[in-house]
């Protein structure tokens, strides 16, 4: 019997076989073009932990190798199924088991999107703070894969800081759990949850996990400050961290990059927003909290400001469009940014890391490269990810025509480029691109 | 597939997007939890069957007509999906891959001009209002429930608006066209244009009032949008209910149509206070009665009406105001179940029965 046909024994209407259903899990959100999917030979939609044993262990006895992918919102084809075989559909384990308000902690299967989290924590005044763009589609399991970004590192830092326990299926289809159940540290032992965080799926398939829920602050204030460079905006933040201010978020943009976050400004005034000419970074700043501490945060950041050559944004539109965009996804009906912007060509980014010292160096270099292999620069935002200390995860971002592959062809050239340059300069590149040659530097 | 390849541009968009908001609010995917029906699921099919990595089929055709076509996935994109997909549905049905289960309803629409094959002559039914000076074109769903039309057409006429029902009504062809039998749709949009004639009309159908004014360009009007007008207007007055309710958006009267402050404002005119769910507006949540659902999959439009009236039972009111009479017994069944399963009753209340109760 062939390892479909047990899987069909086992498992019933759960796996997937007809071409359609696999060729629909055969790409993710990096630029290629549409002869550069790759259909798994089966997809397995989930409903239980033994469900991906039964599955996992199939696939052990027979030598075919597995892919777990979440949303498929990952930009670097993480879960893109390139050798074929069984792909696992992690969306289908999406239950809430747990919310447990007096610990702050919700325990969920590894398909519950990271929104999901937040509205399972809402009644109960707790919200889960590590939420990318993409939080409406991004699993819990994708999250911890890949250790992904969040527009509120600042304070909260990434699924590392705030993931306490995971559930695994092994390679040979062992249920384990690792980390510290509802708590935060052990002093003795290996690390192993911090080893699964980030192993993007090369140590298991995850199919639960514990995480840190926070409480909901009373009032958000999000704001824009111009400066003249990359460069003063990290001194700027340097400064405020030193002031003893805790900004809940910080991102820093490049002028170009603004315009892709305020697409709505331009479909509503026919014009991109107008920042003068001398500003070379907008530092989008967050700061949540009591009402009270909130305003005196922003004081006391508004006047550092004024005195390092920073301008507050005047036109709060572009602010709260960036919000939107960032954020709250309140999109006009019928008017969703992405696919908007996305018509002619597609976002795609390199997304390395490089100490706080390089970033205006990196930035340069960022747009060299760029025009070097002859593609549409996008712009850079820095994402401040660590808690309470300047540590970037940057996104440099160019416009793809995913219809041509020469162009796809030359986005790989660039994103190897990128990598190669962000560890010259003692960085790293943080993603990677696991269907091309590319690998981590 | 031919029909289809006008969609490339926007399904490769979906394609190079890959944002997945499409699968917030679509009530199939709440339910089934498998991505082939969500509407990125469905626009990278096509994208595989234009590029003929591999041919249509019944499973597709299960996926693709288990869709309520309400547009939820339209309202947090800025593509046309649903459009797409009846399109899809028309290839679907030209390689005979169309769902058996309708051919009753499409025989019964061409032989009588009504979607469940009854012999109603609404001209006759109707006769008392020969005087009446407004055409009131009722739609399939509300023709054969004439108790029901009288309490509308006495509303109305406490409004001074006098309707007639004179003629002998077909279907307007929309459930031909969402099944995707547009062969079909052609004959009864002629057939609809020669029984009924009329220049202006008003509907109570908010699919019937869509189809007429966008395919076959009439100048159709919801009675409820003429007679947010008059309220307007302070033409009509109006007693305080007093009342709790929440407001169940049909969509194709709110999020296709845009009639999303009228209700709301005719509601508050009688004084009702309205508890909004978590869905609402344009980002309603469908009944799940919609695409020709309730004829294939009814257990799973069951489970999409429980899952609208949960909504409506964490508002903490006691009834549901809607305006459209597929939604109205769609999710009459939802607050029996919902009631079974959560311990609490939301009755189902059409807008007209508490304008009736106003207006008294």
């Amino acid at each position: 019997m062939g390892y479909i046909e047990e899987l069909k024994n086992v498992l019933g209407d759960k796996v997937m076989t007809e071409e359609f259903e696999r060729f629909i899990f055969g790409a993710d959100w990096s630029p290629r073009t549409t002869d550069e999917i790759f259909m798994p030979d089966v997809v397995i939609c989930p409903r239980s932990t033994d469900d991906v044993v039964k599955t996992v262990r199939i696939a052990y006895e027979h030598g075919i190798p597995v892919t777990a992918g979440g949303g498929l919102t990952g930009m670097a084809g993480g879960a893109v199924p390139i050798h074929k075989g069984i792909y696992i559909d992690g969306t289908c384990l999406n239950k809430i088991i747990e919310v447990d308000v007096k610990n702050q902690t919700i325990r969920s299967q590894s398909g519950a999107s990271l929104q999901d989290l937040v509205d399972a924590g809402e009644p109960h005044g707790l919200w889960f703070p590590v939420l990318p763009e993409s939080k409406w589609s991004c699993t819990i399991a994708s999250a911890i894969a890949c250790d992904n970004d969040s527009t509120f590192g600042m304070k909260y830092g990434k699924p590392l800081n705030q993931v306490l326990s995971i559930e695994l299926v092994t390679g040979k289809g062992e249920v384990i759990e690792v980390g510290h159940r509802k708590t935060r540290f052990s002093a003795s032992g290996y690390k192993l949850k911090d080893l699964v965080i980030g192993s993007e799926g090369t140590l298991g398939v995850i199919t639960a996990a514990t995480v840190k829920m926070e409480p909901v602050p009373e009032h958000r204030y999000v704001d824009m400050i111009i400066f003249p460079s990359m460069g003063r905006a990290v001194e700027y933040l340097d400064a405020i961290l030193k002031m003893g201010l805790v900004p809940e978020g910080a991102h820093i943009n490049c002028k170009r990059r603004l315009k892709f976050y305020t697409h709505a400004y331009k479909e509503k005034h026919g014009h991109d927003p107008k920042v003068p000419d001398w500003a070379g970074s907008l530092l989008a700043i967050i700061f949540a909290g009591d009402r009270e501490v909130v305003d005196f945060s922003l004081e006391k950041a508004y006047s550092l400001a004024n005195e390092m050559g920073g301008q507050v944004v005047e036109e709060r539109e572009i602010v709260d469009n960036w919000w939107i965009s960032k954020h709250t996804l309140d999109f006009p009906p019928f008017k969703q940014k992405w696919p908007a912007s996305q018509k002619e060509k597609k976002f795609g980014a390199a997304d390395p890391g490089v100490p706080m010292g390089r970033l205006e160096d990196f930035y340069e270099k960022f747009i060299e490269t760029a025009e070097k292999y002859d593609l549409e620069v996008l712009g850079m935002n820095a994402y401040l990810e660590h808690p309470g200390s300047i540590g970037f995860s940057l996104s440099c971002a160019l416009f793809v025509d995913y219809r041509n592959q020469d162009e796809v062809d030359r986005y790989r050239k660039y994103f190897e480029e990128m990598s190669k340059i962000a560890v010259d300069m003692d960085g790293t590149m943080s993603t990677y691109m696991s269907d091309t040659d590319l690998k981590v530097p | 597939m031919s029909g289809i390849e006008e969609h490339r541009a926007d399904i490769e968009t979906c394609f190079g997007t890959s944002c997945n908001f499409c699968e917030r609010n679509c009530p199939v995917y709440k339910i089934l939890r498998i991505r082939t029906y969500t509407s990125r699921g469905k626009n990278r099919a096509m994208l595989g069957l234009i590029d003929g990595h591999y041919d249509a089929s019944d499973k597709m055709a299960d996926v693709v007509f288990s869709c309520t076509l309400c547009g939820a996935c339209d309202v947090h994109c800025s593509l046309p999906n649903t459009e797409r997909f009846i399109d899809l549905r028309r290839e679907l049905v030209k390689k005979g891959l169309g769902k058996p289960e309708y051919d009753g309803a499409m025989k019964a629409m061409k032989e009588t001009g009504d979607v469940y094959g009854r012999p109603i002559s609404t001209s006759k039914i109707f006769e008392d209002t020969k005087d009446g000076d407004m055409p009131l074109y009722l739609g399939c769903q509300y023709k054969g429930n004439k108790n029901e039309v009288w309490d509308i057409i006495k509303v109305l006429e406490k409004m001074d608006i006098k309707v007639k029902i004179t003629d002998d009504e077909s279907c307007c062809g929309y459930i031909a066209h969402v099944l995707g039998y547009e062969d079909d749709v052609e004959k009864l949009t002629l057939k609809f244009k020669k029984d009924y004639p009329h220049e202006e009309f008003l509907t109570l159908c908010p699919s019937c009032t869509m189809f007429t004014q966008e395919e076959m360009d009439l100048n159709s009007v919801h009675a409820l949008k003429h007679v947010h007008g008059l309220i307007m207007d302070r033409k009509v007055k109006l007693k305080d209910l007093d009342m709790d309710v929440t407001y169940h958006d049909p969509c194709d009267l709110g999020r296709k149509m845009g009639l999303i402050e009228e209700p709301r404002d005719i509601l508050w005119a009688m004084g009702v206070r309205i508890h909004e769910m978590e869905n609402y507006g344009y980002f309603s949540l469908c009944c799940g009665a919609g695409g020709g659902m309730l004829i294939t999959d009814p257990e799973l439009v069951e489970e999409m009406s429980k899952q609208r009236m949960k909504q409506a039972i964490d508002t903490g009111v006691d009834i549901l105001v809607t305006a459209c009479p597929t939604c109205e017994s769609t999710l009459l069944t939802g607050s029996m179940l919902a009631r079974k399963e959560y311990k609490k009753r939301v009755k189902v209340m059409s807008l007209w029965e508490l304008l009736d109760q106003a207006l008294e």
